[in-house]
């Protein structure tokens, strides 16, 4: 009992639960029938513990219960595979990454942009430079390029500048001109010789 | 009591890495760890998910389990704090517990059991209970834990987690009978 002559409400929470001595079970037993306010204190308890023991639990279908324990391997299983196998593999995928970044830097090189054909043109043959430029808009400086190199002795380009000429062609007749440049630098250098 | 033992000599073998006592743990124990979770969640479908997610880290920390306290009570332990951490992370509510009480106060005798007023009030008065006391709660009023098992659960001494089921009582008790909204 408190110094008031109440039990107080811990005690009178742990009375309702059920979790006290019987000494204790006897005190209050007797202050209650003496004291309305620690009595309407314990049943307003009282009631609130019955309206909550109505609380249910929703029914979950009975599967889930029975295959929880393989879902459960199952996928603790897998995951635990998916570490190793990275764990395994981590140090060789290390390795040929490095290898196959050494490759790219020094056996392939990176291309020059054609914006530099220029320079290019001043150091490869026709030929070179028809290996290199492959894709359409390659092909498009290529021929400004060549028609340029080659104004002075070509007589197909004797009433328009190469430039016109060259924007007229169909990627197929680009093509073709390459071809006939290609064959006429030839003749040229094989005169020469 | 026999239960409790064999649970405990699961746990043992639990923790040397033995996959057929997990699955007699999940088998056991997982009706038990889903209504907790679903009256700490108050959701069907989160307990589910939440049932789940406590037996893989069961598993997963299987070799972790020292045997210093029961198996059980190490797994209401992870399935308390992750359902707290889930409240924590999504949850923000108030509960307008002016209607809760006038529901209570309009009836003169317990609701049918049954009807779904009932479901609702319940839930209603646990929900607005703060996480850590609602936690304490149900373990000790469904569960009926000693306060020396919620202590080891929750992690606290057992004057706290008797304090916290006095607090809890008397929240419920109040809510039960007249209204102030409480933030959860």
């Amino acid at each position: 009992m408190k110094s008031n002559g109440h039990p107080g409400d811990e005690k009178l929470i742990d009375y309702v639960d059920g979790t006290i001595t019987k000494d204790d079970r006897k005190a209050i037993v007797e202050h209650l029938e003496s004291c309305e306010r620690c009595s309407a204190y314990v049943q307003s308890l009282q009631q609130i513990f019955r309206l909550l023991s109505h609380d249910s639990v929703p029914q979950v279908e009975e599967s889930f219960f029975t295959y929880l324990p393989q879902r459960i391997l199952k996928r603790s299983q897998a995951s635990a595979s998916r570490r190793s196998w990275r764990f395994a593999f981590a140090p060789v995928v290390a390795v040929a990454s490095v290898v196959v970044l050494l490759l790219v830097v020094f056996r392939f090189p990176a291309q020059p942009e054609f914006d530099t054909i220029d320079l290019m043109m001043s150091e490869m043959s026709m030929v070179d430079l028809i290996d290199v430029v492959s894709d359409e808009d390659g092909y498009d400086v290529l021929l400004y390029e060549a028609g340029q190199a080659l104004e002075p002795a070509d007589e197909y380009l004797m009433d328009e500048t190469p430039y016109d000429l060259i924007e007229a062609l169909s990627p197929a007749e680009g093509e073709q001109l390459v071809i006939e440049i290609e064959k006429e630098m030839k003749s040229q250098t094989s005169g020469a010789s | 009591m026999e239960e409790r033992n064999l649970m405990n000599e699961l746990g043992r073998r639990l923790a040397k890495g033995d996959e057929d006592a997990f699955t007699q743990i999940v088998e056991r124990f997982s009706r038990q760890v889903f209504a907790v979770c679903f009256r700490i969640l108050r959701d069907t479908e989160e307990a589910k998910d939440m049932v789940q997610e406590v037996f893989t880290r069961v598993y997963v920390k299987r070799k972790s389990f020292k045997g210093h306290s029961s198996v059980y009570t190490w797994i209401y332990r992870i399935a308390v704090n992750l359902c707290l951490s889930q409240i924590k992370r999504t949850r923000v509510q108030t509960v307008p517990l002016d209607d809760v009480a006038y529901r209570l106060a309009s009836r003169t005798s317990l609701p049918d059991t049954k009807s779904q007023m009932l479901k609702d009030v319940i839930a209603k008065l646990i929900e607005a209970l703060p996480p850590k006391q609602r936690a304490v709660f149900i373990l000790r009023f469904y569960e009926r834990l000693s306060f020396k098992e919620i202590a080891e659960v929750t992690g606290t001494s057992i004057g706290a987690a008797k304090a916290n089921y006095h607090f809890a009582v008397e929240h419920l008790r109040r809510l039960a009978q007249g209204g102030e909204d409480f933030e959860v």
